[in-house]
């Protein structure tokens, strides 16, 4: 790594300080005292060797850029007053040129937006474009013809006018009186098109119906899983996951503050502020009195009075312990589509907002990676994850991340979610 | 020697000294600044007088006198920038084209200033690049009568991340083709050194505006390299990404290590995303440990590491 060293020479630099290794400043000096006296070391420089380095005085170090002297108090004060609007030119100076090198001015990223394509406009009617465009010259060249012979005075214009108003107002009277016959006959029209629709999709539905209780009466027995016992047992850890985090969250007291909490592998780690350090005790109390979480390795309590209503903050970072269950009936292999179903009607029940399911590739052969992100209340986002929880299909929650800017209370706050899940193949 | 460290509160130190063969870390401590080191407020005298007191407390609380100084500051005082030559440019011309460029860059304020080039190492061979950094000299003048006061003569000047980089790439055993970046956190405002086969890349200062975006206030060179690690870090932060790809590591520190955001990154479990004990090696006689003692508050002192390391030969580290 360059070593820089802004005292030496101004300008390019030549000496490669990095692999110069010497002594200088690391042999400590006796002091002026001592070596006058010429009295033993005191206790504190016993271990400093005898021998000193002379180390040049400032005013001697001809590389120095520092000025040697210091300049006159009155020197001070002018440079004083005009550093401000050097450094603000200076600022100026540098923002301007390094716009000119970059070509734009520091700007906000945004997440990336899906580029809009600019489309191209078919070109509809060609002929009826030039159509208007000389009628509307021939138009021009009319009035310019009328207003040469002198025709086209305000008076005739006023004519004019109030005869087309009379002729609009006339039709539109007209068109009124025919409008009930027509709303009748095209609402009739409607009411048989959607008759025959509705009859034409229920005949549909009873033959999806027929089809489907057929399919599943000859396919299926009850409680049979699509997946194998290896995916079953990975879908089993998300789901005490998510039922881990469940159960801590609804241990969080609803005035506290949260500002993330996250479950990754087998640690949970959160930063919360509570009212009190009792409270705080009685949240360690919780991880501590229960064999799946393994002792606290991080339960750091503090007084920061941040927020003087939850002035505790308590920073977490705990280990647990998750395993899975026998019972390894109906779990089921979704399609994509079905699985972004399940989980967005999952989402609708809880109340939370949850954005589209990203899914990583649509290989659907290969193991791939899907991603839950949204937003609500914490109850919202608790019935979300117990819905999520005893779910039996081929998606497992590997991650979870909820966070909040800690500004209101726990039971009034927004917190967004992230759930890293991962989605399995049929034919594993 | 004393290694001094100013960020915007704090001023940290530590002493070296070599005794027979040994390096010794003598002490490493931690005041705080009356008034913030900052850029807006170098036209305060309350600023110079902060300074000047930092240095009398460091050697008040020397237990053996010494007055060869090192310092580090925060690359918000400098202007840092890369520049291309033509290779057909004499080694005669090179400064003078240099200086030319950075005074088109600098403006009427280049001699108020201290400029150097340091030269990069050659990646295509057609353009000779250099790492063009600049100051106020009048930044100088404040350091020279502070220390003065103390009795102290900077030798060394080095910009922080600089210097914390100079002391990761040991500790950490970085391989020479690693594309890597340290990342001063330092709310609101943050800083990124970019490595790219062991030299300099690229500094870049951003700063999260909201919960979801990011905004680049300054980059060193037009590459988006800088700019990709950020998004990065923002994917990190708002749950979008799990891992960075950017680079191959990512190593993160703070001078205010009470910060939240800070804390919330100690408890990231990201494979190449990480920060460092300091001392893990090597223990100081005498430390400060008010912060704590665990990697978050030990990490503050990584740049008074990379000063040591300039004396300190490889096989000592």
């Amino acid at each position: 790594m360059i070593r820089l060293n802004m005292t030496n020479q101004p300008g390019l630099q030549v000496v490669d300080e990095a692999e110069i290794f010497d002594l200088e400043g690391l042999i400590l000096k006796k002091s002026a005292e001592e070596t006058a006296s010429g009295e033993p070391e005191s206790e504190g420089t016993k271990q400093a060797p005898d021998e000193s380095i002379k180390v040049p005085d400032i005013e001697d170090i001809p590389d120095m850029p520092l000025e040697p002297s210091l300049p006159k108090e009155s020197d001070d004060q002018g440079i004083d007053e005009d550093l401000f609007k050097l450094a603000e030119a200076n600022l100026d100076l540098i923002e301007q040129a390094e716009e000119e090198e970059t070509g734009s001015k520091a700007k906000v990223k945004k997440a990336p937006e899906a580029p809009v394509k600019d489309k191209k406009r078919p070109k509809k009617f060609p002929l009826l474009r030039y159509g208007i465009i000389v009628g509307g010259f021939l138009v021009l060249l009319f009035l310019f013809w009328l207003y040469s012979n002198g025709k086209l005075t305000r008076s005739k214009v006023n004519e004019v006018t109030r005869d087309v108003a009379e002729t609009v107002t006339e039709k539109a009277t007209q068109t009124a009186e025919r409008i009930p016959d027509a709303t009748r006959q095209l609402t009739s029209e409607v009411k048989d098109v959607t008759e025959k629709v509705s009859s034409e999709v229920s005949t549909s539905r009873e033959r999806v119906a027929t089809r489907l209780s057929r399919s599943a009466a000859g396919t299926y027995q009850y409680g049979q899983s699509d997946l194998s016992d290896n995916v079953i047992q990975v879908v089993q850890r998300g789901q005490a996951k998510l039922s881990l985090v469940t159960d801590v969250l609804a241990q969080f007291p609803a005035d506290a503050r949260i500002l993330y909490l996250r479950l990754k592998d087998d640690k949970l780690s959160f930063i919360l502020y509570v009212r009190s350090h009792q409270v705080a005790e009685q949240i360690r109390g919780y991880f501590t009195g229960q064999s799946r979480f393994l002792s606290p390795e991080v339960f750091f309590t503090e007084n920061t009075g941040k927020y003087p209503e939850n002035p505790v903050e308590i920073m977490a970072i705990v280990r647990f312990r998750v395993k899975g269950s026998d019972d390894r009936r109906g779990y089921k292999y979704l399609t994509d589509r079905q699985l972004s179903q399940y989980i967005w009607q999952a989402a609708v029940e809880s109340g939370a907002r949850m954005n589209p399911l990203k899914i990583s590739s649509r290989d659907v052969s290969s193991v791939r990676s899907a991603e839950i992100v949204g937003n609500g209340k914490i109850v919202d986002i608790i019935a979300l994850l117990q819905e999520l929880a005893i779910q039996r299909h081929n998606l497992e929650v590997a991650l979870v991340s909820l966070k909040s800017d800690a500004a209101v209370s726990v039971s009034n706050g927004i917190l967004d979610y992230h759930l890293s899940s991962v989605i399995y193949p049929g034919n594993m | 020697m004393i290694c001094i460290s100013f960020s915007d509160e704090y001023v940290r130190y530590g002493q070296l000294v070599k005794n027979g063969e040994e390096y010794i870390i003598e002490v490493v401590n931690k005041f705080p600044l009356s008034t913030p080191f900052s850029p807006e407020n170098v036209a305060r005298p309350e600023l110079a007088g902060s300074l000047e007191k930092a240095f009398l407390d460091i050697r008040a609380d020397l237990m053996k006198p010494d007055d060869y100084a090192a310092i580090t500051l925060p690359s918000v005082w400098f202007d840092i920038s890369t520049e291309t030559m033509d290779t057909d440019i004499t080694e005669d011309d090179l400064e003078e084209a240099l200086n030319w460029k950075i005074a088109k860059r600098l403006g009427e304020v280049m001699d108020q200033k201290f400029v150097q080039y340091y030269p990069l190492p050659d990646k295509s061979g057609s353009k000779r690049s250099f790492l063009a950094v600049s100051y106020f000299k009048e930044l100088g003048k404040l350091f020279l009568r502070a220390s003065q006061a103390a009795d102290f003569n900077i030798h060394i000047m080095d910009i922080n991340l600089f210097s914390a980089a100079l002391a990761l790439e040991h500790l950490e055993d970085i391989g020479s083709k690693e594309k890597w970046a340290v990342w001063l956190v330092n709310e609101p405002v943050h800083d990124m050194l970019v490595i790219e086969a062991g030299t300099f890349s690229q500094l870049c200062r951003f700063e999260f505006p909201d919960m979801e975006n990011y905004k680049i206030l300054h980059k060193s060179s037009a590459s988006d390299l800088g700019e990709k690690i950020v998004a990065n870090i923002n994917g990190i932060r708002t749950f979008e990404l799990e891992q960075f790809s950017a680079v191959d590591r990512i190593y993160y520190y703070s001078s205010t290590v009470d910060s939240e955001f800070f804390n919330m990154l100690l408890t990231y479990d990201i494979e190449n995303f990480n920060t460092i004990d300091t001392f893990a090696n090597q223990k100081p006689v005498r430390l400060f440990e008010d912060d704590g003692n665990g990697i978050g508050a030990m990490c503050q002192f990584i740049d008074l590491l990379g000063l040591m390391f300039r004396k300190i030969p490889k096989e000592n580290r």
